[in-house]
């Protein structure tokens, strides 16, 4: 669940393959492509629920995709919303530092180029 | 990610080292703890043909205390840095900045005479030697030399070495007062996509910066603001000038320049400015 947790926490603020305009690789070792580590997030608190499956002998399923699914979403809500008052209405997953100051830049009053909407 | 083909010879002395040097000139490179060099050469953006291990001279690794300064032995480790009373006394700052380079691996193996002669503008030590104003000694075949931190990084990776010289040790004004450190990463293993270090001198403030062009920087207009007497926020204004950013896809060259001045702001902030 954790390791789901963080693919998604991922997905949401940094993870992501960049090519140049000539198509050259970007991101093409662990230095430039920013995988998540444990450094970058909290502590999880997670609970659990116990609904067994009656189509097999264990009653297992899957369940790690369900933290990334739920994640990733999260994230990117709780960034839009940050920015929100600023009258920024869509920022581009992941949300880099870099692309949510063009987003609030763009949002600026006075700047006709950010109300055209999205 | 493979080198190109390359010697390998360790040396047992500095003096050896200097000698293999002059023997090979400009295709050799050092090699301390290779954490700047082999990704380098990874890359092939460097094809030494001749690797001098230096690794091993455990006597340019010390962290000592003298009258005026704090001296730091070439081949002290990041890590070792971080945890010696010595400088957490009288050199606080670096050995906070000793403690926040890449991750534990490249800590415990990553020097800090590697760190500075690479040259890097993104590396976060160079910008606290141009802050308290420091000094590099550097020996070769003449024997010793000092030169100031702000005469070393000439251009991009390139510093005040001559080929047949090798850093020995990275003095530093012994500074037990405030000071602070503040850097951008999107990751805590990253480097710095722009970061800033303020720290009380004997003259006033000293503020360096890191990544904000290609050399590392010192805020020279930031530290005359503070010395006339600005607030923090009016003179961190100033981080921007005389700055000549990269710009990638962590940030423009506007996006560098505007967190330049926030991370200003902050670091000015925690010395009392």
């Amino acid at each position: 669940m954790h390791g789901g947790i963080a693919q998604g926490v991922a997905q949401a603020l940094m993870e992501e393959v960049v090519y140049d305009l000539d198509g050259n690789p970007l991101t093409s070792t662990f230095a430039d492509y920013s995988f998540i580590s444990a450094t970058e997030l909290p502590s999880f608190e997670t609970r659990f629920t116990e609904t067994p499956t009656p189509i097999n002998a264990l009653g297992a399923k899957g369940i790690g995709e369900s933290g990334t699914i739920g994640s990733a979403p999260a994230l990117h809500n709780a960034v839009c919303d940050a920015v929100a008052h600023l009258g920024v209405r869509h920022v581009d997953m992941p949300t880099t530092p870099i692309r949510v100051w063009n987003a609030i830049n763009e949002a600026a009053p006075g700047n006709d180029a950010g109300k055209k909407g999205r | 990610m493979i080198p190109a083909s390359f010697d390998y010879v360790r040396a047992g002395s500095v003096d050896e080292a200097i000698g293999l040097l002059s023997e090979h000139g400009e295709d050799a490179k050092l090699l301390a703890g290779g954490h700047s060099l082999l990704p380098l050469m990874k890359l092939r953006l460097a094809q030494p043909a001749m690797l001098i291990d230096i690794g091993r001279l455990r006597e340019l690794s010390y962290v000592k205390e003298e009258k005026e300064y704090v001296a730091v032995g070439a081949l002290t480790r990041h890590h070792d840095i971080a945890q010696s009373p010595v400088a957490l006394a009288s050199a606080p700052v670096l050995a906070h900045v000793a403690g926040q380079i890449g991750d534990p691996q490249v800590r415990h193996r990553g020097t800090i005479g590697g760190s500075i002669s690479h040259g890097d503008p993104a590396s976060d030590l160079p910008a606290v030697l141009l802050a308290l104003g420091g000094t590099l000694v550097v020996q070769g075949p003449n024997g010793r030399r000092e030169i100031d931190a702000k005469d070393f990084f000439l251009s991009f990776f390139e510093v005040a070495l001559t080929p047949e010289e090798v850093l020995v040790e990275v003095r530093v004004p012994r500074s037990s007062g405030q000071w602070g450190f503040e850097k951008l990463t999107k990751r805590a293993q990253d480097w710095a996509i722009v970061g800033a270090v303020a720290v009380k001198t004997s003259d006033g403030v000293g503020v360096g910066l890191i990544n904000m062009g290609p050399v590392p920087l010192r805020a020279s207009a930031v530290e005359a603001a503070v010395t006339s007497g600005a607030k923090a926020i009016d003179a961190a204004q100033l981080a921007g000038e005389g700055t000549d950013p990269a710009a990638d896809f962590n940030g423009s060259v506007a996006y560098r320049q505007h967190v330049a001045k926030v991370l200003v702001r902050r670091a000015l902030e925690k010395v009392g400015v």
